[in-house]
């Protein structure tokens, strides 16, 4: 074999088999050619543009997550917190980091109180998150990451308490669900406002799901949700509910009601809203039946009866009409709640006596159409007043669909339905001088820095003048010194007020009949002191029983009970007059001192206002820190 | 007067004389490249290693095993005359095709996936289970076609067509077992093991074209038989699609761009150990593994990446000179196979990262973690050595 000086690497020849060491050259030829690709390939990717790869792969890692803001508060007039926001565990697992579902589950069920077959199904899902116990007490969460299993975590999450309890209010505040959303009352009425901005948290993130500590990230803070201010007065709130559980447990209704008004403003003190669970215990109902309930009121619906007759000109409180215990009208027969003699009757004895053919004879002389009017001008059946959730609206018809019965049924508040309020706001309309100053429970909203921004309100307008209204006052104080509601009377104060006692409507057969003869809705509406009314209450009993049935022994009680109670909080003297004098004392206010009060109400707010604001500036100039203690202790 | 050598003298001359001429250059590019693989098998492996949860160190810790094994394996076979192997090679053949022969039946019978001793894993029968320790029969054959075709080839003077052949057959019998299991980047090891041996045997060029458009002929009859799993064909071809459309090919064309997306984010220098931000992200997959270059390219940069390359190249081009320093053929062609198995096993593998090799599964040696693959590369380095070592014995 001959050997030149340029080694052949053996492929030059054709047909003659090459020597193994100079066939070597074509391996490490080989080696040359994949070193070079490789490090072309990589200094073209790590070098020549890395900025390209950099960007791709922060736009994967990056991941963003919400940050929940801080639902706001509701708390009642003076500042007390009625609902709330605190943190609390949650249990979640991560199933792909549970080592053993079953002993897992196993471990867990007798902690968190949950069947092992559903936690294992949990623990198991083809899902990277799955709660296992959401907003748990601390000592469940301490009980469980003491465990020390593998794939469950706890964190925590807002979750709403109410530091009254949860029955306390219920049927006002509702209630927000686990993630925080408003289903239902105050809770979903203002949900938007007391949500809030939530924030964003924007962190790197591992395949796996964990976050790479040394990530970088960005955080976008929340803006904590405003807090609602509502009119009620805690104290009284509480009171209210106490009392209405005792007496519709006393009385056995199924219902109660007692919605308490400062009339002079409209605002809303006290609504509660009591029902008989199924057990029979009375308590706190979750459905706001002062607004969701369409109901016939009954004989409290008189006095507007009488303010479209003393309105059309068409009597006055001492013309005597004759009024017997019965009459028919087409085919139905109308009688009064006891049999009486032939009577000779002013409307003052019409309502004190709550006389139904006396009132059904007045409504004749002014017709259908006027007291349509009258009464829709009052508001009743005329729709929501607050924007509540599932408010009802109450049922007035209009005149062309009233049938021959329908104006003496209307006329003594059956055949037509009303929400508890809309007869509370007709009340305090009298109670006003015949000013309609418009219902409100919600004062206004408190942002998270502490600016209060008041609810709006609609202008109060006259429905009736001041004449009938003060007509209707003395009238109403009669049934309370005298007629049929002298137990919602209180010493020192003069009540004006009406009792009722409305037939049910049975919702199944129709008409008032039910299986067990006739059922009731007892209700007594007015306010006090009548001289210058300050408070409007209505207390609703929904089927009482026994001798308890009419609203002067089911309602009124209550009503003078609660009435004290309201003066007492909202520290209004006793009047030492006595009833005469009252009565020819009796005033109502005009429609330019109700906008006074309001123009006073205002200034007092917006001091309350700028008293706040002062008081956040100086907080923030304690806590700047170019701030200069010696000055502050100066 | 000449005195006769004691025993004792003969002992200690006779053994120095061996290590003496061990290649101190091969033996400090393999320890630098597996430090640098045992370190980047931590960073892969020990998760995000909080105050909470401590870092991972099972993977190190096996890893720093399988490196003290597969060393203390290189010593042994370099100790061991490679001629002797000559004999032993018919041995060494035969015990590879009754170890490959079991895994072939179950993966074509389609037994049990979690047979107890040979499971299934991602869809390949490819390892025994044994004794807590799993092994790859493939990976070993690796080493023990190379001495087989290394004997064959160099047993006689001039290879005719007919020897090629036998020679091709002698490979074909395991490949194509491993085939049937279905192995695709074991393969692929083979038929650059077998390419380079056979073309530094001195074989005909004519020969070679032969032996080329044969090849052809079965890769193309292997790709459309099937055989292969969908996703090995997804993968394979995902590297040449660069917006596919089918699902598969989608899902292999992301595991590279995550791959590329974490070589240019190390950049020059690099995120620094243990910071490297898509290897922390876990969004390269099996990166302790096939995928381990893109966590050194990471985190250690262009200077970290490019040294690795660099240590690799120039334990290559020991073994080339090794290769040319051989005392015989049998040894020249160990050495030529053991390149190219090293080769190509570097080749695919940081050249799949890059994007610029299809993807599949095959370690890079000495610094992915595993211990069928350390052992095996180690044992190669061992035969490189004993060819070298007893050049003049």
């Amino acid at each position: 074999m001959t050997t030149v000086d340029i080694p052949r690497i053996g492929l030059g020849h054709a047909s003659a088999p090459a020597s193994p060491q100079r066939r070597l050259f074509v391996i490490g030829l080989v080696l040359l050619l994949a070193a070079s690709g490789l490090s072309f390939r990589l200094v073209r990717i790590q070098v020549m543009e890395p900025d390209r790869y950099l960007e791709w792969g922060e736009s994967q890692r990056l991941r963003s997550l919400t940050l929940p803001a801080e639902r706001g508060a509701i708390l009642d007039r003076h500042g007390v917190v009625l609902a709330t926001s605190i943190p609390r565990p949650t249990i979640w697992a991560d199933p792909s980091a549970v080592v053993d579902p079953r002993a897992t589950a196993q471990a867990l069920s007798p902690v968190l109180g949950v069947e092992v077959e559903r936690l294992e199904y949990l623990l198991s899902r083809d899902s990277r998150f799955s709660y296992l116990g959401r907003q748990v007490d601390d000592s469940v969460a301490a009980a469980v990451l003491d465990l020390g299993l593998a794939g469950v975590f706890s964190y925590e999450e807002p979750s709403r308490f109410s530091p009254g309890g949860d029955e306390f209010a219920r049927s006002i505040l509702g209630r927000s669900d686990l993630d925080s959303l408003g289903i239902s009352g105050v809770e979903l009425q203002y949900d938007s406002i007391l949500t809030g901005t939530p924030g964003e948290l924007v962190f790197e993130r591992a395949h796996s799901g964990a976050v790479i500590p040394t990530g970088e990230f960005d955080r976008t803070e929340a803006i904590p949700g405003s807090s609602i201010v509502l009119t009620i007065d805690q104290n009284l709130q509480f009171e209210t509910e106490r009392q209405l559980i005792d007496q519709v447990t006393a009385t056995g209704g199924q219902n109660g009601i007692v919605l308490i008004m400062n009339n002079a403003t409209g605002e809303i003190l006290a609504m509660a809203n009591v029902s008989r669970d199924a057990d029979g215990v009375v308590r706190p109902s979750s459905e706001n039946l002062s607004l969701t309930w369409n109901y016939e009121p009954g004989s409290i619906a008189k006095p507007f009866t009488f303010a479209s007759v003393f309105e059309a000109g068409a009597g006055t409180t001492d013309e005597f009409i004759n009024v017997a215990d019965s009459m028919v009208i087409w085919d139905k027969e109308f009688t009064d709640d006891h049999p009486h003699a032939l009577e000779y009757w002013s409307p003052v004895d019409i309502l004190r006596e709550s006389s139904n053919i006396g009132t059904i004879s007045w409504a004749n002389r002014v017709g259908a159409d006027t007291l349509y009017d009258t009464l829709s001008d009052f508001g009743i059946g005329q729709g929501p007043i607050l924007g509540f959730p599932n408010e009802a609206g109450g049922v007035l018809h209009d005149t062309d669909d009233w049938s021959g019965t329908s104006l003496p049924t209307i006329a003594i508040g059956q055949g037509v339905s009303t929400t508890p309020l809309q007869m509370l706001q007709a009340y305090a309309t009298i109670a006003n001088g015949g000013i309609r100053v418009p219902a409100q429970l919600v004062l206004g909203a408190t942002g998270a820095d502490g600016t209060f921004n008041p609810a709006p309100v609609e202008d109060p307008a006259r429905v009736i003048s001041e004449g009938t209204a003060a007509d209707l006052t003395r009238m109403l104080t009669a049934v309370v010194e005298g007629g049929t509601g002298t137990r919602a009377g209180i010493p020192g104060y003069t009540t004006a007020g009406k009792t009722g006692t409305a037939w049910k409507p049975n919702p199944v057969d129709g008409g008032y009949e039910w299986a067990d003869g006739r059922r009731y809705v007892a209700s007594f509406a007015g306010f006090l002191p009548a001289d210058d009314p300050q408070v409007t209450i209505l207390v609703v009993i929904d089927d009482p029983v026994g001798n308890q049935e009419t609203g002067g022994r089911a309602a009124a009680p209550l009503f003078g009970s609660l009435s004290r109670y309201a003066l007492s909080v909202l520290s209004i003297p006793p009047t030492s007059r006595t009833a005469e004098s009252e009565q020819a004392d009796v005033r109502s206010k005009s429609l330019d001192e109700i906008e006074a009060e309001r123009a006073a109400k205002a200034a007092a707010e917006a001091a309350y206002i700028a008293r706040q604001e002062e008081r956040q500036e100086e907080h923030q100039d304690e806590s700047a820190p170019d701030a200069d203690p010696a000055a502050a202790d100066g | 007067m000449a005195l006769a050598p004691s025993r004792s003298q003969v002992y200690r001359r006779d053994r120095p004389v061996l290590w003496q001429h061990i290649d101190v250059g091969v033996i400090t590019m393999v320890l630098g490249i597996t430090a640098i693989g045992v370190l980047m098998v931590f960073s892969a492996t020990r998760g995000p290693a909080t105050e909470l949860e401590p870092a991972n160190t099972s993977f190190l810790v096996r890893q720093i095993v399988f490196a003290v094994l597969g060393f203390a394996l290189m010593g042994a076979v370099a100790a061991f005359d490679y001629r002797k192997l000559r004999a032993l090679s018919p041995v060494l053949y035969g015990g590879l095709l009754a170890a490959l022969a079991p895994l072939t039946f179950l993966a074509v019978s389609g037994a049990a996936e979690n047979l107890f001793f040979a499971p299934e894993v991602n869809g390949i029968r490819a390892w025994y289970r044994l004794a807590g320790a799993q092994l790859q029969p493939a990976e070993f054959g690796k080493v023990v076609v190379i001495v087989a075709l290394a004997a064959f080839l160099s047993s006689t003077a001039d290879i005719d067509m007919r020897r090629l052949l036998l020679g091709l057959a002698l490979v074909a019998v395991p490949v194509g077992f491993i085939y049937l299991q279905p192995d695709l980047g074991t393969i692929l090891v083979f038929i650059a093991i077998t390419g380079g041996m056979v073309v530094v045997s001195g074989v005909r060029p004519r020969h070679l074209v032969v032996v080329l458009v044969l090849l052809g002929l079965l890769v193309g009859a292997g790709l459309a038989s099937n055989q292969l799993k969908a996703y090995q064909l997804a993968r394979f071809t995902a590297f040449l699609d660069e917006s596919p459309e089918d699902q598969l090919a989608i899902g292999a064309r992301e595991n590279v761009e995550q791959a590329q997306i974490a070589i240019g984010n190390g950049g020059l220098t690099g995120t620094g150990l243990f910071q490297g931000t898509q290897t922390r992200s876990e969004l390269v997959p099996e990166q302790q593994t096939d995928f381990i270059f893109s966590v050194v390219a990471e985190e250690l940069g262009f200077i970290g990446s490019a040294s690795l390359l660099l240590l690799f190249g120039l334990l290559l081009l020991r073994i080339w000179r090794i290769a040319h320093l051989a005392a015989d053929t049998f040894g020249l062609l160990i050495c030529a196979g053991v390149f190219s198995m090293l080769l190509f096993h570097i080749f695919q593998s940081v050249g799949m990262t890059l994007g610029i090799m299809p993807v599949t599964g095959i370690p890079l040696p000495f610094v992915s973690y595993g211990g069928s693959s350390m052992l095996t590369m180690f044992a190669g380095l061992g035969l490189v050595l004993s060819v070298h070592m007893h050049r003049f014995s």
